[in-house]
């Protein structure tokens, strides 16, 4: 094993071209792999902070009498699939407004709470019932208007759909590059140590002793480049989460926990050994018959 | 120790390489195949390699059946038989010690015994201080030389040394004679292929001379070789001489 470990790195600092070659097509795909996984997982995370605040907001007309808004208040409550009902009136709503603008003083001058509309916020148990809800309070007296996140989940499920299928035929399609490109420089080794590889078979190197170096290459190549990637992709993602975390606003996806990173860092090397192991495999098959 | 028996050899060209090749060589014996290029002496080597299998015949080496062995055995029968190539067959960008070390490496020993082994080996061929040069760096009759102590590193019952004299002039071509002669005195069994029919004469061995595949003489040799007499009284009643 040490002999083979030894030979692999004699092997690659011989050629340190071809090597560094692999590392680098390896080094992109898991950068690229690893980015697609936190795409995914970022928007697995958006869409479940949306699925479990399932809301749907009524909006009263400004003459609504309280009598209807509790009329309308206790037919939700009874509901099995209403999980929580919450007023808001209209100075409420304008002590919301001036929260979310209190940066832009012009916004603030302009409303009073008499333009401002009373509501009912009204959570669902799952994202499902919202239709639901909404239909029990469409068109009940004093109702002006009933808003909902349907759409806004809806939009954000296919796209989290789209991403992960994107992402997972782009990789897949490195994946085969790499493979096909360890294949390629493995086999250049073998064909520049012909002599030598003849040399070992007539002085009696068993099958394993003359192809494990080869494999160690690929597997090694495999697991630099996830490392290489991972490192890159980390430096990034910390660079970025400032900027990524206003952009985000409440939704709370970042920072990325570190677990997570680890966990992605475990799988990438055992993805790059995998497929390291399986394209010189190949060319080894395909090279060293004897 | 080895057998050929009926052994022939025709390449797909249908050129006949042996032809009904029948001998057997006794442990510890000394041999010349002597013949003219293209007699059939390499591919005795290489049909005792089991590079290749012969077209029919039967070949033994210390009691292995060569043609019925599995592939996956045929690393051990090499390691039985050292061979020195004709081209030698050196690693080039290794130094001469680390060729030597090559054979003791494949065989899995440790750094320490190989560096012992070689160092010896190495005094042995009258190469101690041409260790760390590479084989460019060598003359013919070191390279010779180097060739031989590979083959000899995994302590190998049988010696086959193809053509080891060939572009060498008479008096190192002595030297390596008396270098093989040593080695067998040491209880190796040497095989020596040449073309030059007087070394052999001159040698008292047995000599098999080939003709176009075809064993033409088989002449036993006038004194068989026996250990030198050692100078100090051994220790063990049946010491085992090492080479």
């Amino acid at each position: 094993m040490k002999v083979s470990f030894a030979t692999s790195w004699k092997h690659i600092r011989r050629s340190p071209y071809q090597s560094l070659a692999a590392i680098a097509v390896l080094t992109v795909t898991f950068f690229l792999a690893s980015v697609f996984s936190l795409v995914t997982f970022g928007s697995q995370q958006i869409l479940q902070y949306f699925e479990t605040r399932p809301q749907v907001t009524a909006f009263f007309e400004d003459n609504a009498t309280p009598e209807q808004i509790n009329n309308l208040n206790a037919d939700l409550k009874a509901q099995d699939f209403v999980a929580e009902v919450r007023f808001v009136s209209k100075e409420e709503a304008l002590a919301i407004y001036r929260e979310q603008n209190k940066d832009d003083p012009l916004l603030l001058e302009m409303v009073t709470a008499d333009i401002l509309p009373a509501s009912l916020e009204v959570s669902g148990t799952s994202a499902e019932v919202l239709p639901q809800i909404a239909d029990i309070m469409t068109g009940k007296a004093g109702v002006e208007e009933v808003v909902y996140q349907k759409d806004i989940i809806e939009a954000l499920r296919s796209w989290t759909s789209a991403l992960r299928t994107l992402g997972l035929v782009l990789v897949s399609f490195l994946l085969l590059t790499s493979i096909l490109i360890i294949i390629v420089i493995i086999g250049m080794k073998i064909a520049i140590r012909r002599h030598e590889i003849e040399v070992l078979h007539l002085l009696g190197a068993s099958r394993w002793y003359i192809r494990n170096p080869f494999l160690f290459e690929g597997i090694l190549y495999g697991a630099v480049g996830a490392i290489l990637a991972w490192i890159v992709t980390y430096i990034g993602l910390l660079y970025s989460t400032p900027f990524l975390t206003s952009f985000l606003g409440e939704i709370p996806v970042l920072p990325v926990p570190f677990m997570f990173m680890l966990g992605l860092l475990g799988a990438e090397i055992l993805a790059g050994a995998i497929i390291g192991s399986l394209g010189s495999f190949i060319a080894v098959r395909r090279f060293l018959r004897s | 120790m080895i057998i050929f028996d009926q052994v022939t050899k025709k390449f797909g060209s249908g050129a006949v390489a042996l032809d009904n090749v029948t001998f057997h060589i006794e442990p510890k014996e000394f041999v010349f195949i002597t013949g003219h290029s293209g007699a059939g002496k390499t591919t005795l080597l290489r049909l005792m390699l089991r590079e290749f299998l012969p077209t029919s015949g039967t070949i033994f080496v210390n009691k292995t059946d060569v043609i019925s062995l599995p592939p996956d055995q045929i690393p051990q029968l090499r390691r039985q038989i050292g061979a020195a190539f004709q081209d030698f067959k050196l690693l080039h960008d290794w130094t001469a010690a680390e060729n030597i070390g090559l054979s003791l490496e494949i065989l899995g020993q440790d750094e320490v015994q190989i560096a012992e082994r070689v160092g010896h080996l190495l005094e042995l061929v009258s190469m101690k201080d041409k260790g760390d040069l590479f084989p460019s760096q060598l003359s013919g009759g070191e390279l010779q030389r180097l060739v031989i102590a590979r083959a000899l590193a995994p302590e190998p019952k049988v010696l086959f040394a193809d053509e080891p004299t060939g572009n060498l002039d008479q008096k190192t071509a002595l030297q390596i004679i008396d270098l093989l002669k040593d080695i067998n005195r040491l209880g190796t069994t040497v095989i020596m292929a040449t073309h030059n029919q007087e070394i052999a004469a001159q040698s008292k061995s047995r000599v098999i001379d080939l003709e176009k595949g075809k064993i033409t003489k088989d002449i036993e040799g006038k004194s068989k070789s026996q250990p030198k007499p050692s100078k100090k009284k051994p220790k063990d009643k049946n010491p085992k001489p090492k080479v």
